[in-house]
């Protein structure tokens, strides 16, 4: 199936900047656009960010699956990048890392 | 077997029930989700010896209780699908809750409603109660005379509700007993009329995969009001499509239906005004009154939502005072739901009768030609009043 | 119609593969940090073909903090209803979706997957669960549970451990919290016989996403209750969150396993393991006394009467588990 009658990424963005009234505000309540949310920054949400130690990555993939917030993504390498702007800190993927290549750090200092 | 036929102007006989089934059958919807009440059941029963039988090419859905069906519904109308129901009385009030939903959804789904009174206490007769107190969700509303018009009407509502600037769903009304089990001649409509009068449904963001739409989201306070005053846009784009839809109608059938039917209303004086089966018994009497010489007519309201104030507004001009006669309730407020939105909405017209309210035909109790005769009465006789007049209950024992 | 035997050897992609797919629920949800539900809703649509799904959604925590109007983390087809409803409303949509493919309109069923908190299902979400499970519709009933209504602020529900502090069963001077053990869901949903029911757990993420899979497989029904820990209402440090998940595992208190046609039982590796080696099963105290919900059975004084009873309880039903996989 084909995408069908979604808004365009620079509607979207026109949409959330100008806050649409009745006029444009697309019939029903529908939001026809995916992941929307990416325009919400949640990383602002805390100072605390994962870090991670590359050389002791054993790239067993365990952060990826378990980020809450599709905030880790892995390279080519298979590695973890952290995407900081929706890391919410919570530590989950340092507490979870079998090889302790994670560490949660205030990146406010 | 579907009740069809190819000699025109045959009529068969059916129940209002069946009538409305096989409207539905002959419109095959893609979905039909429902649960029995009565005197709705008929409607479902029938419409399953259709399933059964293989004529309609409908997924039917046996839920597990009036609010399933309603959810249901909605969930099959998201994805763009045509879908039906029908129910009555606690059933309606027990989807109430997602009657809101369907109609700020904007899906056009259709609703037969077999209107029956609602608890307590418990009674099973004809009275519009159950549908007049859904007149706040959104929903078209619309009432039914006979097994005919029924009939006619759930074809209306699917062409209505789906005309994209309306989208909305629609809830059409017959009299519990009065009209959903008694024998009466429909003239029935075909498959190939249902190709012309009403094309496929076309919805904007339909919830199918492949096309990455959400819905039903939480909407706060700073969009909230934005996404409502939609539905209200959509109502007033209602007032615009239905007389058309009505007309079209007409031109092909020869049925002419109205927002507000307007039954021997030239030169009245006085008027009736009533909506669905008692609007039939009032036509009767209107005929006797002239004959007898009165200066009397009646309102038929057909449409209840949107309310017709317009056309009412326009037919009661030179009419020097009403009798509306409410077939439901509402306690403790200005009046019944007829009374209260016509005469609410005709208080801003310079040219404009007194309204009188009566409330009969409670809980199927049956109104006779006496009744209807002692209203007219009651309005000659509070004509000219200066005080309010209470609204009367017909019939009520002491 | 896939056979019993088929589903068992259900495969997903290898990690390295699933890696590079793109998430079905995008970032920036509001979601609290440390919330699981996050975790399990991306796994689950990871095993999905995003061009050949749709999601429908009870209220609760994950729908509320994932569709803030305008903003939406889902990047597949979604729609919410409301509370109590979603398998009523799933089922409309997939009667629909066989009409359409019947009709040529789609070219065939996608998966469906009902979404619903301990909340929307437990209690008032039952009999539309119910309904849709007898009636044999093409979806899978997630259910998340976090053991309470959490997204009103906490409430108790038909799935709060017993014993446990929520805000209409608070632990007072005289009543230690709710008093009933939970509902066993997963023995409902399989009293319906429906081809599969599992439990699942982020503390064990591919035997979560497999079990969806095979869920997804079913041609009918399908259940899966998922453990989700909440680090605001079962106060705990929220980097904890699969901690907590992994004693639930290893009390035995949250056991991991799947039912085949409503009667064939099978333990999932990680409690197959203990009951290979009941050494490894861990002492209910250990689950209780690391979240706050159950800090007055801690203090003021240590309430070994009550850990006593949970304890008896947890084993009771533990030993009926195995009894039915036949261990």
């Amino acid at each position: 199936m084909t995408k069908q009658n979604t808004l365009s990424e620079k509607e979207m963005k026109e949409w959330i900047a100008e806050k649409w009234g009745y006029e444009k505000l697309p019939i029903g309540g529908s939001v026809p656009y995916a992941g929307s949310s990416e325009f919400f920054k949640t990383g602002d949400w805390s100072a605390f960010k994962a870090v991670v130690d590359r050389e002791k990555c054993t790239k067993c993939t365990t952060c990826f699956f378990l980020c809450p917030d599709s905030a880790i993504e892995m390279d080519e390498e298979e590695i973890p990048v952290m995407n900081f702007d929706y890391c919410k800190g919570c530590g989950i993927c340092a507490q979870e890392c079998p090889s302790d290549a994670i560490e949660m750090k205030d990146m406010s200092q | 077997m579907t009740k069809t036929t190819t000699k025109p102007g045959k009529r068969i006989g059916m129940t209002g029930d069946e009538a409305v089934a096989n409207a539905a059958a002959v419109i095959n919807p893609d979905v039909v989700a429902a649960y029995p009440i009565t005197p709705q059941t008929i409607i479902v029963e029938h419409f399953s010896d259709f399933v059964a039988n293989g004529e309609v090419d409908t997924e039917y859905v046996c839920v597990e209780s009036e609010h399933s069906a309603m959810s249901a519904c909605v969930g099959a109308s998201v994805t763009g699908a045509r879908v039906f129901t029908a129910s009555a009385s606690q059933g309606v009030a027990l989807m109430y809750e997602i009657l809101f939903i369907a109609a700020a959804s904007r899906l056009p789904i259709v609703m037969a409603v077999a209107n029956r009174a609602l608890s307590g206490p418990i009674n099973i007769h004809g009275e519009l109660t159950d549908q007049t107190v859904c007149r706040d969700t959104g929903w078209i509303s619309m009432f039914s005379e006979s097994a005919q018009e029924a009939y006619d009407t759930t074809f209306l509502s699917f062409k209505i509700g789906e005309t994209p600037e309306v989208s909305l769903p629609v809830m059409f009304g017959l009299d519990g007993f009065i009209l959903t089990h008694a024998l009466e001649g429909v003239h029935p409509l075909d498959r190939d009329f249902v190709k012309a009068f009403l094309p496929d449904r076309v919805m904007k963001y339909p919830t199918i995969p492949g096309n990455p739409v959400s819905s039903g989201l939480l909407a706060l306070p700073d969009y909230y009001m934005e996404v409502k005053y939609q539905q209200e846009l959509a109502m007033t784009a209602a007032r615009k499509v239905m007389p058309k839809v009505f007309k079209e109608f007409g031109e092909i059938t020869g049925r002419n239906y109205k927002m507000v039917e307007e039954y021997k209303m030239d030169g009245a004086e006085t008027a009736f005004v009533t909506m669905g089966a008692l609007a039939g018994s009032t036509k009767y009497v209107v005929d006797k009154l002239r004959s007898e010489g009165q200066k009397v007519g009646m309102l038929k309201v057909k449409t209840f939502r949107p309310f017709p104030d317009e056309e009412i507004a326009k037919a009661l001009k030179n009419v020097e005072a009403v009798g509306v006669i409410d077939r439901d309730l509402t306690f403790g407020s200005p009046g019944p739901a007829l009374y209260s939105d016509l005469k609410a909405s005709l208080y801003d017209y310079k040219d404009r009768p007194q309204v009188f309210g009566f409330v009969a035909g409670i809980g199927g109790r049956d109104v006779d030609v006496k009744e209807y005769e002692y209203v007219y009465k009651q309005v000659l006789k509070h004509k000219g009043a200066e005080k309010a007049v209470p609204i009367e209950w017909i019939g009520l024992r002491k | 119609m896939v056979s019993t035997e088929e589903l068992k050897n259900v495969k997903i992609p290898k990690a390295k593969d699933l890696i590079r797919e793109k998430n079905r629920l995008a970032p920036g949800h509001r979601l609290c940090p440390g919330c699981t539900a996050g975790t399990i809703a991306r796994c689950a649509t990871l095993v999905t073909d995003p061009e050949n799904v749709t999601v429908f959604h009870a209220t609760g925590c994950m729908e509320v903090a994932t569709t803030i109007y305008p903003f939406t983390a889902w990047r597949v087809p979604w729609f919410h209803n409301a509370f109590e409803n979603v398998a009523a409303t799933a089922s409309g949509a997939e009667a629909a979706y066989r009409a359409m493919v019947r009709k040529g309109k789609l070219e065939k069923m996608p998966d469906i997957i009902a979404f619903a908190g301990d909340g929307g299902t437990y209690d008032i979400g039952l009999q539309s669960l119910s309904g849709a499970l007898e009636r044999g519709h093409d979806f899978v009933y997630i259910c998340y549970t976090n053991g309470a209504y959490m997204n009103t602020g906490i409430q108790r529900s038909g799935g709060t451990p017993m014993y446990a502090a929520t805000t209409t069963s608070p632990a007072g001077s005289v009543i230690p919290g709710k008093m009933q053990w939970r509902k066993d869901l997963v023995a409902i949903a399989a009293a319906h016989k429906v081809q599969y029911v599992a439990t699942a757990s982020p503390a064990a993420h591919r035997d979560m996403m497999t079990k969806v899979r095979k869920a997804l497989d079913v041609d009918g029904p399908a259940f899966i209750l998922v453990d989700m820990p909440c680090p605001r209402g079962w106060r705990f440090p929220e980097e904890l969150s699969v901690q907590v998940a992994q004693q639930g595992i290893d009390t035995c208190y949250f056991p991991l396993y799947e039912i085949y046609d409503g009667r064939e039982y099978v333990l999932s590796a990680k409690s197959k393991a203990i009951a290979n080696k009941p050494e490894r099963k861990l002492p209910i105290e250990e689950y209780l006394k690391g979240q706050g919900r159950f800090r007055h059975l801690f203090k003021p004084q240590k309430r070994d009467d009550l850990i006593a009873q949970f304890q008896a309880a947890v084993d009771q039903e533990w030993d009926y588990l195995q009894k039915l996989c036949n261990l």
